[in-house]
């Protein structure tokens, strides 16, 4: 690959070319140099782009009606209030959307990690024939667009009579999310010393209790990354929850959200307060699972 | 080849039993007949107690438990059209509405059956008439209020102004000129999807135009057709007197921005005469009064209906025809209109709103009532519903300046005759 | 960082003393029962179905052969979609990339508040596209939101964000940008601070400057990542949905028509299935192409390279 080639190949470059005639960059004070302060203002900027638009939710979810139609736009809120937070509850119901999504992202979770884990440590290990096409066919399943597979989805649910329940969306979240958490688990799996793996194997131990007792407590950092991907993606999911649910027994806070489009008016404070209320799990999992995540993300995506 | 004519029903019902449909449990045990399900319709926050009430005594009268689920008008269709292409019966009972019928000719059960004659008779003919399958003369709905449109107006602002209400299509544009300005517009008018193919509808009725000519074919690329897309697009573009992304507009933000006090004319529904009364949803209660639609060369504009439907899968037709029938009664009509404003869809229960009604609401009423004698749709022939969605676009591209009026009324004409060629409308 | 290099192919080898491949069917076939059930069939189904008439208004389906896809192609909307799509990925795409790299690269180092930035940068990734797409929507409005409220205070004039045909693309392409660049910031951050440090610190002490060090240095390093991040990008921007429906619905006028928006739109509005099932393989067919254009560019230059 050229990567490393090229980059000998300017260092001779510059070696024969340039010896020491690059004119030094000013120094503003010891240590501060022009390139330090814009490093530091691409960092700020960069921080504060990205939370700005939350920023700017969070304070309409603050405010009440008269002040979120104000003109000229008013960066404060006149007065802090939390009535559309109350109002989200009391009007627009999102408890149950809530319990909802709580409900199927908890349950599709438990599903993806108890069904991936095997079959990631039996892809990884074992010498499975057809295990090639498998991973290709896992890669291109996570490259169709949803709604391919939101009406067909709709279709056979409907003849098994499973429609508008939860059941059918924890079902199909699984069955969505299953492709990329066995990649993921492949990745870490493959990452492990097989030496462990193979003296407990030669002491007895069964493969299940491999997987179980030895193989998932080594690779834990890979389920919780796999899991909290997991959880954040079901929370997230807009397309199969409109389309597998019709009534408040089965729909979630997406769902929801788009709900607050009323023939008279769109409610941008409660719809504020719901967003607001939809991001908080997101938040809390960045905050604690971070070093998880990146990990995660990252080394998945590596993996390539 | 075998695969020439796949049924559905049969595909799917052998994937059931070979995925083990026994290894689901059944959802529910085998329901008693005396509960049906129905989805129905809402808008705005306030209109939950109307179903609450309704299916109360329905429930009380009957001995028959309707368990619903409420959707607002976009997201019903959306989903009606998802069970409807599902043949689901999870539902005995919608709520419809005359503008996308035609894409459940195949789904609803039709209701000749179950109402006679003489009960159809109290019905406006108009509201009926476009409920009816054109091929197989089946009723698809029963029609539960008439939807038509009046002017809605600051009668206050106009006063200042020494203005009077607008009649004409210059009219409107001299008024609303004179009202914008300071941050306020004179009008306002939706530009997108459903909404924007209604006020094209209407201004292309009023320009003496129409959807169809008397053999089917598409001819709302006429003049009268251009004419009326252009005027539509000025109102935006050339005079501006509405708020400028009112092609973003659906009809929430078109009452929105009326009931806020930011714009000072708009045409809207019968239900806006009760909201835009109500201190909580409008700030200019008292301020407003109501006119006819504005005319051209004919002062036509649409006659339509929310309805009620049965689904032709269900298997409790005769409780969910009772239910249909008592929320089209003349009791919950009336609550619907003395509560909402919505205008009845029964001839006697109009006649009597109207005696009872004095002042501001009996001018409003007669000019609904007036809206609705000429009123019109239009045409419920195989495959308008898909020329339909090609119009939210082609009107859109128009009001936003991507394309001319004429280039894309023609350009939609061409494709709407193939659309529907296609889908049998000329056999 | 250096699994990075091994290919996969060479992992499969089983321990000597593995069971048989049947026992490890045993272990992955609960969730490869869940995939087929759940997931390929249904696929499997849509596809054929795309080769079918099967809408509200025909009572039963039948074999029309390529007839979706052809009316898909010789539709105007449709045009207008692929226009539309081309230039919402390739803007997106590049401007992701290089903002991503440009933001890893000048932040890489000893930073205070590093840390605490990539908590930060991890959040749009993993928020609800539903709830970016409305809180874009709010920024953007024309009358009440913040983007125009601080143009009317600077005294620049407002900009129609989402009812401008032009200036609803760029809307929905700023929503996606913010998005998904953070994403890659951390990608590519985590890359460099895997770089071998030694080419870096000798360029640095013979005195090359620092866009010189960037471009014949760390770039090429950089080049597995970047694929990565551009094949990732690649395959979800033909799926993007939630984020351009919730602020546009796809207007005006079909401005802001998405591939996903078009199937969306048939499928539930236009209640035509066939059509939908076709054009959202029409979108698979898209991305693999550009993957292979990806995959395939440097492998042709290289040929040419030793053939010239």
């Amino acid at each position: 690959m050229g990567g490393k080639e090229d980059a000998e190949e300017f260092m001779t470059d510059i070696a024969q070319h340039r010896m020491g005639m690059r004119r030094r960059r000013p120094k503003l004070r010891e240590g501060v140099t022009a390139g330090l302060v814009i490093r530091y203002l691409v960092l700020i900027g960069t921080v504060l782009l990205t939370i700005f638009p939350l920023a700017w939710l969070v304070l309409t979810s603050l405010r009440n009606s008269a002040d979120i139609f104000a003109v000229p736009v008013r960066i404060l809120p006149a007065s802090i209030t939390f009535g559309q937070y109350i109002a989200v509850f009391s009007q627009y119901g999102l408890d149950g959307y809530l319990w909802n999504t709580i409900i199927v992202s908890f349950a599709t979770v438990v599903l993806v990690i108890l069904l991936a884990v095997p079959c990631a440590y039996s892809m990884a290990r074992f010498r499975l024939p057809g295990a090639k096409v498998i991973v290709s066919i896992l890669l291109i399943m996570r490259m169709i667009p949803v709604v391919a597979l939101a009406i067909p989805l709709f279709a056979v649910f409907a003849a098994i009579g499973l429609l508008d329940t939860l059941t059918a969306l924890v079902l199909a979240h699984t069955a969505s999310k299953l492709p990329v958490a066995i990649w993921l688990l492949m990745g870490f799996i493959q990452d492990l010393p097989k030496e462990i793996e193979e003296s407990a194997q030669m002491d007895g131990a069964s493969t299940l209790r491999i997987i179980v007792q030895i193989v998932s407590p080594l690779i834990a950092p890979g389920i919780g990354a796999t899991a909290v991907i997991t959880f954040l993606f079901t929370w997230n999911d807009l397309l199969l929850a409109l389309t597998l649910s019709s009534s408040e027994a089965a729909q979630t806070l997406p769902v929801g959200l788009t709900n607050f489009v009323s023939q008279f008016g769109i409610d941008w404070g409660a719809m504020s307060a719901a967003g607001v209320l939809m991001v908080i799990p997101t938040l809390i999992f960045v905050w604690f699972a971070q070093g998880l995540l990146v990990k995660g993300l990252v080394s998945g995506a590596v993996r390539g | 080849m075998a695969f020439d004519r796949l049924s559905r029903r049969g595909f799917l019902g052998g994937s059931a039993a070979v995925l083990g449909a026994g290894t689901f449990a059944p959802r529910l045990a085998r329901a008693e007949t005396t509960e049906i399900r129905a989805l129905l319709i809402t808008g705005g926050p306030l209109y939950p107690k109307y179903w609450e009430k309704v299916v109360a005594d329905f429930t009380a009268k009957t001995g028959i438990k309707v368990k619903y689920d409420l959707l607002e008008f976009t997201p019903l269709t959306t989903k009606v059209v998802t069970l409807g292409a599902a043949r689901s019966n999870l539902y005995d009972v919608f709520s419809t509405h005359t503008a996308q019928i035609d894409s459940f000719f195949n789904y609803f059960a039709p209701l000749n059956e179950y109402f006679s004659e003489d009960e159809l008779k109290d019905f406006y003919q108009v509201g009926v008439d476009y409920l009816v399958n054109p091929k197989t003369k089946g009723l698809a709905a029963i029609p539960r209020n008439m939807d038509a449109r009046t002017q809605y107006y600051r009668s206050d602002v106009y006063a200042e102004h020494g203005l009077k209400a607008a009649v004409t299509w210059e009219d409107l544009v001299d008024v609303s000129q004179k009202l914008t300005g300071n941050g306020y517009y004179g009008l306002v008018v939706p530009g997108q999807g459903d909404p924007a193919q209604r006020t094209f509808s209407d201004l292309l009725w009023q320009a003496g135009g129409d959807w169809v000519d008397d053999a089917g074919k598409p001819s709302f690329n006429a003049a009268p057709g251009i004419e009326a897309l252009t005027y539509y697009r000025d109102l935006i573009q050339k005079w501006k007197v509405v708020p400028p992304d009112a092609v973003s507009y659906q009809w929430n933000e078109n009452s929105t921005q009326f009931s806020s006090g930011a714009v000072m004319d708009t045409f809207d529904w019968p239900g806006a005469f009760s909201t835009l009364s109500n201190p909580e949803t409008s700030k200019v209660v008292g301020k407003w009064s109501t006119a006819p639609y504005v005319r051209n060369r004919t002062a036509i504009s649409c006659a339509i209906s929310h309805a009620m439907a049965l689904n032709s899968m269900s298997k409790k037709k005769d409780a969910a025809v009772e239910f249909i029938k008592y929320t089209v009664s003349p009791e919950a009509q009336l609550l619907n209109f003395n509560d909402y404003s919505n205008f009845p869809s029964r001839l006697s229960v109009a006649k009597q709103v109207v005696s009872e009604a004095s002042g501001a609401k009996a001018e409003w009423l007669a000019q609904l009532e007036q809206t609705i004698a000429t009123g019109k749709e239009w045409p419920k022939l195989p495959g308008f519903s898909r020329v339909c969605t090609l119009m939210f676009s082609t009107i859109e591209r128009a009001l936003s300046n991507q394309q001319s009026p004429e280039d894309a009324l023609n350009q939609a004409s061409a494709e709407a005759l193939q659309i529907m060629t296609q889908a049998g409308a000329y056999n | 960082m250096t699994a990075a290099a091994q290919p996969a192919g060479r992992r499969w080898r089983g321990s000597p003393l593995a069971p048989s491949w049947q026992k490890g069917y045993l272990f992955a076939s609960p969730a490869l029962i869940v995939m087929i059930a759940i997931l390929i069939y249904p696929l499997i189904y849509s596809f054929v179905m795309s080769f079918y008439r099967w809408d509200l208004s025909s009572p039963s389906q039948y074999f029309v052969g390529l007839s979706n896809y052809r009316d898909t192609f010789n539709s105007l909307g449709f045009k207008q979609t692929l226009r539309v799509q081309l230039i919402f990925s390739a803007v997106t795409i590049v401007v992701e990339v290089a903002a991503g790299m440009g933001v890893a690269v000048l932040v890489n180092g000893r930073l205070r508040g590093l840390k605490l930035a990539r908590t930060l940068l991890l959040v749009p990734p993993m928020i609800a596209p539903a709830v970016v797409g409305l809180n874009f929507r709010w920024l953007f409005n024309g009358q009440y939101g913040l983007v125009n409220g601080i143009l009317r205070f600077l005294g620049l004039p407002e900009a129609p964000w989402l009812s401008d045909p032009d200036w609803a693309l760029a809307s929905v392409m700023i929503a996606d940008i913010w998005q998904n660049t953070p994403l890659l910031v951390l990608l590519f951050l985590a890359g460099l601070q895997s770089l071998p440090q030694e080419p870096i610190e000798a360029a640095q002490v013979d005195g090359a400057s620092s866009w010189g060090i960037f471009w014949h240095i760390t770039l090429p390093l950089m080049r597995p990542i970047l694929m990565i991040a551009l094949m990732l990008r690649i395959i979800d921007t033909f799926r993007t949905f939630d984020v351009v429906w919730l602020m546009t619905q796809g207007g005006p006028g079909g401005a802001t028509s998405l591939i996903t928006v078009n199937a969306y739109q048939s499928a539930f509005q236009s209640a035509s299935f066939g059509h939908a099932s076709a054009v959202s393989y029409v979108a698979l067919a898209m991305s693999l192409l550009f993957l292979a254009l990806l995959y395939g560019a440097p492998w042709a230059a290289r040929k040419m390279r030793r053939n010239s």
